[in-house]
């Protein structure tokens, strides 16, 4: 008895608890569909009076978000793969390919971790400019490579990893490359997972340094393009139900990837929880 | 598996690599547009024309001018016709717009943009005294072609773009901020337009004009000054007060007229509640809620810019139509006590950055835009279009713009405001720092119901110790 | 042994080139500008030795952005990992559903700030959002949120700690789920309640866990901007201005870019501290398998 009373209000507590963070999404979907009035009306009202996707299409098409929401997942999508190439290279010669100078650097790139990253901004765009690749996705995801959040976590797996199949494939004559690819990758097949989910969705929502390097508007990110309705001077008489419309379009892919991909992402953060630093 | 993942990163790879490709040929068409590459030594002439084929500087390739403005909706449209009437006029300049989404996110960009070298052409707005006495500013005197006539500009503007006796700026247009208000419920009150001389005046009106019904909803403030320092360092030189010593010395935004002033604000909006400010939200929110207020009915009207002309008097229109007791008006701003008004004036600036990638030919051609864009027609057609003054005096003898004065009730107001009682803005010597000291003290006041002796004191402390490292 | 080096330099290249130019050239370029007046821009500045740091601890508006910085990070860190802990002790045994509250519970963090903050900036509204509503319905009077300096910075970690807490929660769930089931077994042998177990078992089998995420949670939170910079603008009256906020505030609005970096340089070494400090109090209670 007692064991269903606390399951009945364990329940209860999660509904509660779901719809506290819920809410905003639930507001920002339905208000798409409500108009300027009942958004802003008291006292206030969740649900909108009536559900018209004719309009709700008419506004998608004025919005022009596609643009935007290119460009999050090119950056996103180019920049993980190349994110999670580069910093499983570098965890692989900090773990299997020790020496002093190995530990030295690390504890550099340690420090580094703990720079704030607006700190860089300044001097990051003037080198930019030099090397001609302001204002392009292309320099942005340059910029990005160096993710030391991702070299922690491979490198944690990696030492997880059980230096037996390493020992093994350097007897069977393999190269390194053909160890991180044939052995490493294999086994850490969720590290790769869930850094590579976590590093996009970092790519595809970043805001302040793609702002400060990139001027033409066809570039910006989805973050970006969101904030271009606000600023703008003359902007009176907002269409709030499609700055609603296009926050929801702009969380929805993130969401719909978190609802695919949650069965991998849950079970590779349980098993490799066991940090070390 | 395993076989599968490898093949998918190596196809990844390709695909990057010819996608970096491509859309590396992709920009460099838009790069030899944007010319933001920056010298290196060793690099040829040819890049800084913004053209990488051809060699010789008098090119059958446009010079692309890059050119930022924060200028958005109807707005920006004005503007925006302007651009294209002059690229589609000529063939040897191409102007390229890059629409910011604030003076202060102009500022920041361009920052960044001087520092790696890569500055635009031609900016409107922004931070320019501060971007000149860095010396960042080309003169425009120097790049001025015969066409444009000094002596038309409304002396106000041009005392401001003037440096030492050059021309340095070129004013795009000019603002003062002026009252908006309700005429039908002002009349219902018993008041007219003349009654709007002082503050204490205008405050006095509460009486009446609060509780007065508006059909859909009533009057519940009498005024909304607008949140933010800008109107309140209207009001307070109206009431004669100064923000330095004449020996530019001592800051002075907290000797007795600024406290006077900011708590009487203080007094109305916090305490008596006669009057009320938005503040905080995103961008230019809490601007267009003061606007909804008077608009709708809720308030007597706001302190705004004249560029908010068209925009309100559509909103007016609109909630006419959909019921609501309003008659648009406009008014100068009223004095203090038997002081007569003395608000601040503005001009827009147009300026040229100075930077080692900005050519000469982009400079003539940014002047050559600048005279396009601010000659008689184009300077009344952007007024009319947007409510801010014209810089120009010829506009007034244009017989459209008489037409359209006729028919567009209290157009003029602001440019009579300015003729008449209005003083040139204050330039900050220390780069902002006294204006940021003034936001907060401001923001303390009018929000936070803080007294104005103490803000402002405080305000006065920092503002004095960054002055102080500026006369040094 | 060659080949090795050779290895070791074709494996760290590209990690290290991008890290060289975006992270350890800034750095570098933070310290040495923190010690002169130069704002990027002009052509010529001067060295003025320490005078960006002295006037620093004089200036009021940095001590009270180091108040609100630690408010902040204290405000939100600790009550991240107790809720995290809490909410991911009820996922410990499976049930129908969890996936699904899982999911919810995480997706906040997922979002992008911007898309969030402006429907957390209504939902703050004083007359018309959600928050006075709730507060009305448990008979509380209405506060005023984002627009008052008592109550700005409580509104921001409240938000915070909803967009955050999600990823500490499923980190804690991984945690939990490692913990063998003979632990617990033997100790129920001794007749242990649900809480001494807890105590006793849980929270020291997952130290290393707590300590990681308490490491990150650190260095992220002082890291805060996008929602700063999009509900409140630092403000109001400064309430809500962080050492990170400042630094923005200080190089892009004011150009002081010597001062500016000087504020940066303390934010490291805070953070090299506090994770130094983290380090030698996790030896006392962390236990490593």
């Amino acid at each position: 008895m007692k064991a269903k009373l606390i399951s009945v209000l364990k329940y209860i507590f999660l509904c509660a608890i779901s719809f506290l963070f819920l809410f905003p999404f639930l507001w920002m979907l339905f208000g798409s569909f409500k108009t300027n009035n009942e958004i802003w009306q008291k006292p206030y009202q969740l649900f909108p009076s009536n559900l018209d996707f004719a309009l709700l299409l008419k506004n998608l098409q004025e919005i022009h978000l596609n643009g935007y929401l290119l460009n999050s997942f090119f950056v996103g999508c180019l920049g993980t793969i190349l994110i999670l190439l580069v910093c499983s290279m570098f965890a692989y010669a900090v773990v299997f390919l020790k020496s002093k100078n190995m530990d030295r650097i690390f504890v550099v790139v340690l420090i580094t971790y703990m720079l704030p990253g607006a700190v860089t901004y300044v001097p990051s765009y003037i080198i930019l400019a030099n090397l001609h690749m302001l204002d392009k996705l292309t320099g942005l995801i340059f910029s990005y490579l160096a993710n030391v959040f991702a070299v922690f976590y491979f490198r944690q797996n990696f030492m997880k990893t059980s230096v037996d199949f390493v020992e093994a494939a350097k007897i069977d004559g393999a190269g390194h490359w053909t160890i991180l690819r044939h052995v490493i990758l294999p086994l850490n097949i969720s590290a790769f997972c869930s850094v590579g989910l976590l590093t996009f969705i970092q790519l595809y929502n970043s805001y302040m340094w793609p702002s400060i390097m990139l001027n033409s508007q066809e570039k910006y990110l989805i973050s970006q393009g969101l904030r271009q309705f606000f600023i703008q001077d003359g902007a009176y008489g907002m269409n709030w139900s499609q700055v609603m419309l296009a926050s929801t379009v702009a969380v929805l892919p993130v969401v719909l990837i978190l609802i695919i991909a949650q069965k991998w992402l849950i079970a590779a953060i349980s098993q490799d929880s066991g940090v070390k630093f | 598996m395993k076989k599968l993942l490898s093949l998918l990163l190596a196809v990844s790879l390709l695909v990057m690599s010819f996608s970096a490709c491509s859309k590396e040929s992709t920009e460099t068409t838009e790069d030899t547009a944007v010319t933001q590459v920056p010298p290196t030594s060793g690099q040829e002439d040819t890049q800084n024309t913004g053209n990488t084929e051809n060699t010789d500087a008098q090119s059958s390739e446009p010079v692309v001018i890059e050119f930022w403005h924060a200028l958005g909706g109807t707005l920006g449209d004005s503007l925006q016709t302007i651009i294209d009437e002059f690229n589609a006029s000529q063939t040897k300049y191409v102007i390229k717009p890059v629409v910011i989404g604030s003076y202060s996110e102009i500022d920041q960009k361009l920052q960044a943009a001087y520092a790696a070298k890569n500055t635009p052409a031609l900016v409107a707005g922004g931070s320019q005294e501060t971007f000149y006495q860095k010396g960042l500013v080309e003169t425009f005197e120097d790049y001025m072609p015969a066409d444009y006539d000094k002596a038309d500009i409304v002396k106000g503007f041009m005392d401001a773009a003037t440096k030492d006796g050059r021309m340095v700026f070129a004013p795009a247009y000019g603002t003062s901020q002026v009252l908006y208000f309700n005429n039908a419920v002002l009349a219902e009150a018993g008041y007219t337009k003349e009654d709007l001389t002082s503050w204490q005046k205008l405050e006095a009106m509460k009486d009446k004009v609060i509780g007065i019904d508006t059909n859909k909803s009533k009057i519940e403030y009498v005024w909304e000054p607008m949140w933010g320092y800008d109107n309140m360092v209207d009001v307070v030189s109206s009431a004669g007060g100064k923000f330095l010593s004449d020996d530019g010395k001592t800051v002075l935004i907290n000797d007795p007229i600024w406290v006077e002033v900011l708590d009487q604000f203080r007094v109305w909006l916090n305490e008596d509640k006669t009057m009320k400010i938005h503040s905080g939200g995103q961008g230019w929110e809490y601007w267009y809620k003061t606007m909804d207020d008077w608009i709708y009915g809720t308030a007597l009207g706001y302190t705004g810019s004249p560029g908010d002309y068209t925009i309100a008097l559509d909103g007016v229109n609109k909630a006419i139509a959909d019921g609501y007791k309003n008659e648009f008006a406009i008014a100068m701003q009223p004095g203090w006590k038997d002081n007569a008004p003395a608000p601040f004036f503005s001009s827009l600036m147009y300026f040229i950055p100075k930077s080692d990638n900005v050519t000469e030919e982009m400079k003539k051609g940014a002047a050559e835009f600048i005279t396009f864009a601010t000659n008689t027609e184009n300077t009344a057609n952007f007024s009319m279009g947007t409510g801010y003054v014209a810089v120009r005096k010829s506009v007034l003898d244009l017989p459209e713009y008489k037409t359209y004065l006729e028919s567009n009730p209290d157009a003029d107001v602001a440019l009579k405001q300015i003729d008449t009682y209005a003083v040139p803005a204050f330039i900050d010597p220390t780069g902002g720092a006294i204006y940021s000291a003034l936001k907060d003290a401001v923001d303390k006041i009018q929000i936070e119901n803080v007294s104005a002796k103490v803000a402002l004191d405080e305000a006065a402390k920092k503002a004095q110790a960054e002055l102080d490292k500026v006369n040094k | 042994m060659k080949k090795n080096t050779l290895a070791r330099i074709g494996f760290s290249l590209p990690f290290l080139i991008p890290l060289f130019l975006f992270w350890i050239i800034p750095l570098i370029s933070a310290f040495s500008i923190s010690f002169t007046d130069w704002d990027y821009i002009s052509p010529k500045f001067n060295f003025v030795g320490f005078d960006n740091y002295k006037d620093m601890f004089l200036d009021t508006d940095f001590l009270r952005a180091l108040q609100n910085t630690f408010a902040f990070a204290f405000g939100t860190i600790l009550p991240t990992i107790v809720l995290g802990f809490l909410l991911a002790l009820i996922f410990q045994k499976a049930f129908g559903g969890s996936k699904l509250f899982q999911i919810i519970i995480f997706s906040p963090w997922i979002t992008p700030a911007v898309a969030v903050s402006m429907v957390w900036s209504w939902i703050y509204d004083p007359e018309k959002g959600f928050a006075n509503y709730l507060l009305a319905l448990f008979g509380l009077g209405p506060s005023s949120w984002l627009q008052s300096s008592k109550t700005a910075m409580l509104a921001i970690i409240i938000f915070t700690i909803w967009k955050s807490v999600g990823w500490t929660f499923l980190f804690y769930i991984g945690a939990l789920s490692q913990v063998p089931k003979s632990l617990y077994e033997a100790s129920d042998v001794d007749g242990a309640s649900y809480l001494r177990k807890l105590w006793h078992i849980t929270v020291p089998y997952i130290s290393p866990t707590t300590f990681f995420l308490i490491i990150v949670n650190l260095i992220q939170s002082i890291q805060v901007y996008d929602q700063i910079q999009i509900m409140t603008q630092g403000g109001p009256g400064g309430s809500t201005t962080t050492l990170l906020y400042l630094y923005y505030d200080k190089s892009f609005q004011n150009y002081q870019m010597g001062p500016a970096n000087a504020v940066a340089i303390i934010i490291l070494v805070i953070i090299i501290l506090l994770s130094l400090l983290s380090n030698r109090v996790s030896k006392r209670f962390v236990h490593y398998e």
